[in-house]
């Protein structure tokens, strides 16, 4: 597991996507949109290359094909037990970065102000 | 639509059989989605769409190639023996390949060729085409061998 640490920010937006619950292909990037405020634009090479890697790796397994409101069969992913072991380590990695940052007056002065809203 | 699925199935003939057997349908399906959305929503789609469409599936496409050599227990992954048993062949078939390509060229009509395009032709024939194939070769030749090994040994315990 260590050396899975740090994940790339692909990997890391696909996981936390899939902690809200299991997520066919498109489902993932709209989901990763939302989280990072469409900072982080996924494309579909991107998100499929990231989900092979994932499920070699035992972070993410395959829930299954099901069908949506236009009949189309989709595949789901969903996070396993590595994966959200994974996930939470990254996310304490970048809290405690977060603290590093406060620690030494760094804190942008707009993230103070938003962080006071 | 029909148009722009059409453009989206030639770029996954791109990708690697395996990957494609494994993710093809699934990477059509999202583009369709994606695509209707966004033509749902802004009326039209943009070049804009297009363009990162195409760079992030030009990467992918180099990389999940790149992957046969190092992922997973596929025939050329790139491991340490393989190395090593494929150095061995270089040489002799770097001979060989150098001879086979010296002998054609002189079998084939010579063209009038002066200056730098003779330079360029002799560095082809000489170096650079021998060169390569007889890396390619040895490290095919190599998996072969080591996989055959490898094969025989399990097969006798």
């Amino acid at each position: 597991m260590p050396s899975l640490l740090p994940l790339t920010p692909a990997v890391f937006h696909i996981l936390l996507a899939l902690a809200k619950g299991e997520k066919h292909g498109y489902e993932i990037m709209k989901q990763v949109r939302r989280d990072s405020q469409d900072t982080v634009k996924m494309g579909n090479g991107t998100l499929y290359g990231s989900i092979k890697r994932m499920l070699a790796d035992g972070l993410i397994q395959e829930a299954g094909d099901r069908a949506e409101n236009d009949d189309t069969r989709r595949k789901y992913y969903k996070l396993t037990r590595l994966g959200r072991k994974a996930l939470d380590a990254e996310m304490k990695r970048y809290i405690d970065t977060v603290q590093v940052i406060k620690g030494y007056d760094l804190y942008p002065k707009l993230l103070k102000a938003k962080a006071h809203l | 639509m029909k148009n722009a699925v059409q453009i989206y199935d030639v770029l996954l003939r791109f990708y690697p059989q395996s990957y494609r057997e494994a993710f093809g349908a699934q990477m059509r399906q999202t583009f369709i989605d994606h695509y209707r959305d966004v033509e749902a929503s802004e009326g039209q789609v943009s070049m804009g769409f297009w363009l990162s469409a195409l760079t992030d599936e030009m990467q992918n496409i180099l990389r999940q190639h790149a992957a046969i050599f190092t992922e997973g227990d596929g025939f050329l992954k790139v491991t340490f023996w393989k190395s090593v048993v494929a150095a061995a062949f270089v040489l002799p078939l770097y001979v060989i390949f150098y001879l086979l390509l010296v002998r054609l060229s002189l079998a084939l009509p010579h063209p009038p060729v002066s200056g730098i395009s003779a330079v360029l032709a002799l560095a082809a024939v000489l170096l650079i085409l021998p060169s390569v194939l007889s890396l390619m070769v040895s490290y095919v030749l190599a998996s072969a061998l080591i996989r055959a090994l490898s094969e025989r040994r399990v097969r006798h315990g």
